[in-house]
């Protein structure tokens, strides 16, 4: 960032392209999922566990969630398929 | 792939492989031959290595490749534009090219930066003469930054950044969303609106001709510079406004011409750390 | 003895008028669905035109021009749509307003329907549509740094959750439809795996746990990773800032809101349920409704004064679009007419309860909503008109490919909505 500043002001010989930019080191998107998806996992896990203590409704859940998911992801493929049909490739 | 396009592919084919067999011979007849297309010497680029199948070329580390523009020398003649279309296959549904020329006002802007009024009206791009008195011109394209944005937010990773700098587009992978257009401050990145179509005779086969619906712009000429040569700008630009090669080599010409002249990259508060530089000739105060 | 009998038998006629929809239907609804048919296979059409020939058949264009346009719009639309819904429906839950109940259903399946059509929306927009699953086959490696990648989870997310809420709230409901409609059972058989009478408890304990992470992900969709497709990017005038997300999240309740209002009321007069929808329900929401776009009118001033007081040349440029530009018929019929106006109304109608009706209650959210679209097409729209760099000035003509692909969404969610009314009980058969 100062690199450009130094060059205007010629104080110190310039050293060309190692003006690199400031730039991310952790990819910042595992942080935004992270925070996402934590509150929710432990809310589901939350809702799962405690009274009444049966695990049918949340083996049902989880079942309904695997298949759905499962499903966009399979019509996202479907989509794709059919519409390979269409356009021009 | 049509016919003629096949037969070309061969015969570039047959080209790779007879320049292994001739070897440097080879290799330095293809250079020097371009050198007198160029009228340039003594800037020719360190060539990365073939792939195996002798067709693309994989990235050196080493390189880091960069442009000058010299502003105060570019008249507008927009010879850049026009063969940098033919030299990559652009249709004639892509507009504007994968080169913008702007004619701006001059009196106003010091750091090379559009004046107030060239942003309010849109700089003229459609000039019929020129260089016309009063006016300073400014070449943009695909500015190949460090920081790419259109990098960060591609969902299929279509477009990459090279280990030698160059910022590339894989187009049978992009799905057109176009958040890289959005996201590019330059507005260097151009879409297939339509199926662009090249005639076959005109197709450069070192070149992919884009399907329809996916997002293209400036390679600063992968398909040429990995093997030596300029990109297709530097080499017709009649003035030498521009200049190209390895930043990373102090003795490369780009980091000669920027050593000795005052440069400016557009938009740098936005932290992208545009590859292209701006010059004006004209000394330096303080001789390092 | 006696009493026992009339609640029973207000019991069953309670059941039998809400689900009168399921058993019963007029001519007149085949009539609707017909009409709501040719705008879909008119957008089907439209829609292989495009495929084919390529998205230059919209006005979009690229960099003289807007490279996104009413698509998005529309997708941030939808999106907004689909919280209203589920927040009722979970503010019932948390908040215990058991008032609202009869309308928590309509809102669940609005969720639903408009999330769908907000993922229809973005495949509309897409260049490559037919490498739609690349975003799937990429996805460990893009979620990394993509914004895209993270809307794509989170609405997958959300959809997921939303459905399953739905359909876990919706099963002891399903068990008595199985049980007076044996004819329709095929349907609900599937639905009712592993019911048991004893679930509800569980059930009413899942939902409620569900609930606060719906909530917590409306603030992050619509709070989060929409607006964050444009909040975090520079490189447009109008667009990059932290307020994106308050903003769009603003935006999208109070839509929100509004759509659950106006199709409960038009449920409500359809199937004459104004026994069960009462007027109250809408005057709650209306005054809601009415405090949230008062709120939203005071975050675009903020925007609106930080693009202009001291702001770069660019985003000034942007505002100017908006205020005096070419843009400002259309930005301020939408902010007087679109939002003041009726929002205003439905404050004052708080205080002066003789002002109250549900027509006109329900009349002043469709406006407000219709403002809401409007809104989203000058976020999207202007900020791209005006690129950094000099570039000729472009212009956005929306075409009549747009238009026929918009109206050909908007009945295909309605289409969607009212075959679900046919299929499914829309109001809770509550115990009282």
């Amino acid at each position: 960032m100062t690199g450009s500043l130094f060059e205007l002001a010629e104080i110190m010989p310039v050293v060309n392209a190692s003006t690199a930019p400031a730039s991310q080191t952790v990819p910042i998107g595992f942080i935004v999922l992270a925070v996402i998806l934590t509150p929710v996992v432990t809310l589901l896990l939350i809702s799962m566990f405690g009274n009444p203590r049966t695990f049918r409704v949340p083996a049902l859940f989880l079942g309904g969630f695997v298949l759905l998911v499962g499903a966009l992801v399979l019509g996202f493929a479907a989509l794709s398929l059919v519409l390979k049909f269409f356009v021009p490739q | 792939m049509s016919p003629i396009r096949r037969r070309d592919f061969v015969r570039y084919m047959g080209g790779m492989v007879g320049l292994a067999f001739l070897g440097k011979l080879g290799s330095s007849l293809l250079i020097s031959r371009d050198r007198v297309e160029a009228g340039q010497s003594g800037d020719l680029l360190p060539p990365s290595s073939p792939k195996a199948d002798g067709f693309s070329t994989t990235a050196d580390p080493a390189i880091k490749y960069g442009m000058v523009i010299d502003v105060g020398a570019c008249i507008g003649c927009r010879r850049c534009m026009w063969a940098c279309q033919k030299e990559n296959n652009t249709p004639s549904t892509i507009s504007p090219l994968w080169i913008e020329v702007f004619e701006l006002k001059s009196g106003t802007s010091v750091t090379g930066h559009p004046s107030i009024e060239d942003l309010k009206q849109g700089a003229t791009t459609s000039y019929t003469q020129s260089p016309t008195e009063g006016r300073w011109y400014l070449p943009a394209q695909c500015f190949h930054c460090e920081n790419p944005p259109c990098v960060k937010v591609c969902p299929t990773g279509a477009t990459y950044k090279d280990a030698d700098g160059l910022v590339l587009m894989d187009y049978t992978r992009c799905i057109g969303c176009r958040l890289c257009v959005v996201a590019c401050p330059y507005s260097a990145r151009r879409f297939n609106w339509w199926r662009g179509e090249v005639p076959a005779e005109e197709t450069n086969p070192l070149v992919p001709v884009r399907q329809i619906g996916v997002v293209e712009k400036c390679t600063f000429c992968v398909h040429r510079v990995r093997r030596g040569l300029l990109p297709r700008c530097v080499e017709v630009c009649p003035v030498r406004a521009r200049h190209f090669g390895n930043l990373n080599d102090p003795e490369s010409q780009v980091s000669k011409v920027l050593q000795e002249n005052l440069s400016f990259r557009l938009m740098e508060e936005l932290n992208t750390g545009p590859s292209i530089r701006y010059i004006t000739r004209g000394k330096k105060w303080i001789q390092s | 003895m006696d009493t026992v009998i009339t609640k029973r038998e207000r019991r069953q006629r309670l059941t039998d008028d809400l689900l009168r929809p399921l058993f019963h239907t007029t001519p007149v609804f085949f009539l609707v669905a017909g009409a709501l048919l040719i705008p879909v296979l008119w957008f089907l059409y439209v829609w292989y035109i495009q495929l084919t020939q390529g998205l230059g058949v919209t006005g979009l264009r690229t960099p003289s021009g807007a490279a996104w346009g009413i698509y998005i719009a529309n997708f941030v639309f939808y999106v907004g749509i689909a919280h209203g819904g589920i927040a009722v429906a979970a503010a019932i839950r948390l908040l215990k307003l058991k008032g609202y109940e009869p309308i928590g259903r309509i809102g669940e399946v609005l969720t639903v329907v408009s999330l769908s059509m907000a993922g229809l929306s973005i495949s509309l927009d897409m260049g490559r549509p037919d490498r739609l699953f690349n975003i799937i086959a990429f996805w460990p490696q893009r979620i990394g740094s993509s914004s895209l990648s993270w809307d794509v989870t989170v609405i997958m997310l959300y959809f997921s959750l939303s459905a399953l809420y739905l359909w876990l709230t919706m099963r002891h409901d399903l068990a008595e439809c199985a049980a007076q409609f044996p004819r329709r059972a095929w349907l609900y058989r599937p639905l009712l795996l592993g019911y048991r009478p004893d679930e509800k408890a569980k059930i009413d304990r899942m939902a409620w746990w569900l609930s606060i992470a719906i909530v917590f992900l409306i603030v992050m969709l619509s709070g989060g990773v929409v607006p964050w497709i444009f909040g975090l990017l520079p490189s447009r005038p109008g667009w990059f800032g932290a307020l994106a997300g308050p903003y769009f999240l603003t935006a999208a309740i109070s839509s929100a809101m509004a759509g659950v209002l106006v199709v409960s009321a038009m449920v409500r007069g359809v199937f004459h349920w104004e026994a069960h929808i009462k007027p109250q329900i809408f005057r709650g929401l209306g005054i809601f409704l009415g405090i949230m776009t008062m709120f939203y009118l005071y975050l675009i001033l903020a925007e609106q004064l930080t693009m202009r007081y001291a702001a770069p040349i660019s985003e000034f440029l942007v505002s100017e679009m908006l205020l005096t530009g070419e843009f400002a018929p259309l930005f301020w019929s939408m902010l007087i007419g679109g939002f003041f106006l009726p929002a205003l109304f439905l404050i004052l109608q708080a205080f002066h309860p003789r002002w109250f009706g549900v027509t006109r209650t329900t009349i002043a959210a469709m406006v407000i909503l219709l403002a809401f679209w409007i809104k989203r097409f000058l976020i999207v729209v202007p900020s791209l008109l005006r690129p950094l760099l000099p570039f000729p000035e472009g212009t956005y003509q929306v075409t009549w490919v747009e238009w026929s692909v918009t109206a050909g969404v908007l009945a295909l969610a309605i289409l969607m909505f009212i075959a679900f009314v046919k299929l499914f009980p829309m109001v809770e058969v509550s115990e009282e």
